[in-house]
């Protein structure tokens, strides 16, 4: 066995050990049985949504629906704060819709979907790493509470990190093909940019920088890539509309889906510039103050589920950055388009009014872990023992991020370390 | 939503998604609080942006009329058991009722800076049941969820602000009462 083979072996064994842990109690802290559904969190947002669009309910694409429209198509899914996904681009309920119609309507069908994204972030990563440190660039990922606990939440987030990972990953490996190779790849890559845009309006910035990062990379002037980006582009902006062809198709008009991008946008630039969990984006890569997800106390015991930021890697976002700098001197594609990533997802929210959360920063997460494993590669007792003491964290923060039932002491200490800080 | 659909299904399915809003159904099941009130369904008479004129049905028969504009909202309801009118702002909530002797006001709750002030003078307790009853049907009529209302002043978990109103309007005169009235009236605002 040549080496090379042996390294990808080596690295689907460690992608198939995640997914069982990532697999594991996948359907915990589910939605109950009570009057209404407990969504974990903002499920009540999009899983109800991919719900509702297999039922074909026309309220989830009416803006500020009322309760009475809603409970026209019933009211077991209906929670008192679940709504539709009406204020952003259909992606994500589109995504979680994929594997509800697979697996049906619960925790564990609408949870798989980003569960599914999250390995195929993975995959990105182990394709973008340099060969030697792409199963530590995983494990290091994967360790992390955050990218955990979005893993196996029906949320949006996991969708964006997805798409900006395997959008790089495509362009990265379109560099080093020619033809119709290079054709599929930088397709490849419109198609996971434009979803991601489509999941969420921040993925554009990322979108555009990811692309720039490629075209001044040295690799990228040596192929003169500029024409053939400004294709993806144009791939991604297919892929954008095309998740709204499920309106045109119903009778929508053009001018009704622009009405519908106005009220988006005005939603938006509406929200107040605090509420709940929200911290202020200067905290994110610095505090280890998370966002609490659900606590339920059962008796002498309670089980919670924390978004836990892993310190060997969220500390490590500013100085991967300064590293990514001082090694992107040489053009190098990598390194270009890490430092692109962690600019673009993070610069937004420095400007944009409204309340934001640090997990806002999950997108740029993977390409932390490749900057911080490549800088080790060359030191592998140290890289071993980085990615060692993340795992260790790991197994400190399960309890708190997979809802397994702890002492009411143990929480009130969960809580005291993650969030009420 | 049954299980086992296939992912061809899929597109099927998303094809009947993408309607506007709907024309409102003739006859809605109402949700629990309404239902505690005496309120089985409601007959839909209209509904916009700003506007719900709504027909009850069952115990209490009767009929709501909403109005909400410019930060204001305007609510009548007409019972057999009486009549009151609830209008509310973000500052402001009170109630009106007509009597034998005329028309009677009645502040519920006030803001004063950044608190809410409930006035020790309260409204006699059918009255303050005819509010509830409002509230209750509001719960149904109100934007669902959490929403941006009042052209973007206020962020409300509206479903669980009206839910809240509806029990506490006729039972605890709280500050926090007063203040849920107040955005149960806001997400009556469907509109920007």
């Amino acid at each position: 066995m040549t080496p090379s083979r042996r390294r990808r072996l080596g690295l689907l064994a460690v992608l198939l050990a995640i997914a069982v842990v990532y697999a594991l109690r996948l359907g915990e802290a589910g939605w109950g049985s009570g009057p209404f559904p407990t969504y974990l969190y903002d499920e009540g947002y999009t899983a109800f949504h991919a719900g509702r669009m297999l039922a074909r309910d026309p309220a989830i694409h009416t803006p500020n629906a009322r309760r009475f429209e809603y409970l026209e198509r019933g009211r077991d899914d209906l929670s008192p704060t679940s709504r539709a996904e009406w204020s952003h681009p259909p992606g994500a309920p589109l995504a979680v819709a994929a594997t509800v119609a697979a697996f049906g309507f619960d925790a564990v069908g609408a949870r798989l979907a980003p569960l599914l994204a999250a390995l195929a972030t993975l995959a990105a990563v182990g394709s973008l790493a340099r060969p030697r440190a792409a199963p530590f660039a995983c494990v290091l990922l994967a360790a992390d509470g955050v990218f955990f606990v979005f893993a196996r939440a029906a949320l949006p987030y996991m969708f964006v990190t997805a798409a900006v990972a395997v959008g790089s990953a495509c362009l990265v490996r379109a560099l080093v093909r020619r033809g119709r190779a290079r054709a599929a790849w930088l397709v490849g890559a419109g198609v996971a940019l434009g979803f991601g845009v489509a999941v969420r309006w921040t993925a554009l910035p990322v979108a555009l920088a990811v692309l720039l990062a490629v075209a001044v990379s040295r690799a990228g002037r040596r192929r003169r890539v500029g024409l053939s980006l400004l294709g993806v582009l144009g791939v991604a902006g297919v892929t954008y509309a095309l998740t709204f062809v499920p309106l045109l198709v119903a009778g929508a008009t053009p001018s009704e889906l622009v009405a519908l991008h106005r009220e988006m946008l005005w939603f938006h630039r509406h929200l107040p510039a605090s509420s709940g969990q929200s911290t202020a984006w200067y905290t994110w890569a610095t505090s280890l103050r998370s966002t609490l997800f659900r606590a339920v106390p059962r008796g002498d015991t309670a089980a919670i589920v924390v978004a836990a930021k892993n310190p060997l890697v969220w500390l490590a976002i500013l100085p991967s950055l300064a590293l990514a700098a001082w090694r992107a001197r040489r053009g190098s594609v990598r390194e270009l388009l890490a430092i692109a990533v962690v600019v673009s997802v993070y610069g937004p929210w420095v400007i944009l009014q409204r309340f934001s959360l640090s997990y806002y920063l999950l997108p740029l997460l993977p390409f932390v872990a490749l900057t911080v494993t490549s800088a080790l590669a060359r030191r592998r007792w140290i890289l071993q023992g980085y990615v060692a003491a993340a795992i260790a964290a790991f197994a400190l923060l399960y309890p708190a991020l997979s809802n397994l039932p702890v002492s009411r002491a143990t929480e009130a200490t969960y809580l005291a370390v993650l969030v009420r800080r | 939503m049954r299980r086992g659909v296939t992912l061809a299904l899929l597109a099927a399915a998303a094809v009947g998604c993408g309607a506007r809003s709907a024309p409102p159904p003739a006859v809605v099941a109402s949700s629990d609080a309404a239902h505690r009130r005496g309120i089985a369904a409601y007959e839909i008479r209209h509904a916009d942006a700003h506007e719900v004129d709504v027909a009850l049905r069952g115990a209490t028969p009767g009929q709501l009329h909403s109005l909400a504009r410019a930060g204001v909202t305007v609510q009548e309801l007409e019972t057999p058991g009486g009549s009151v009118t609830v209008t509310s702002s973000l500052e402001r909530v009170e109630a009106r009722i007509s009597t034998a002797r005329g028309v009677e006001r009645w502040t519920l709750g006030e803001k004063r800076g950044a608190d809410w002030i409930v006035p020790a003078a309260r409204p006699p307790s059918s009255t303050l049941g005819l509010v509830a009853t409002v509230f209750a049907v509001d719960v149904d009529m109100a934007v669902q969820g959490s929403c941006v209302v009042e052209g973007g002043r206020a962020h409300v978990a509206c479903t669980l602000e009206c839910t809240r109103a509806a029990t506490c309007a006729d039972q605890d005169p709280s500050p926090r009462c007063a203040q849920a009235m107040a955005g149960c009236g806001a997400c009556m605002d469907q509109g920007r």
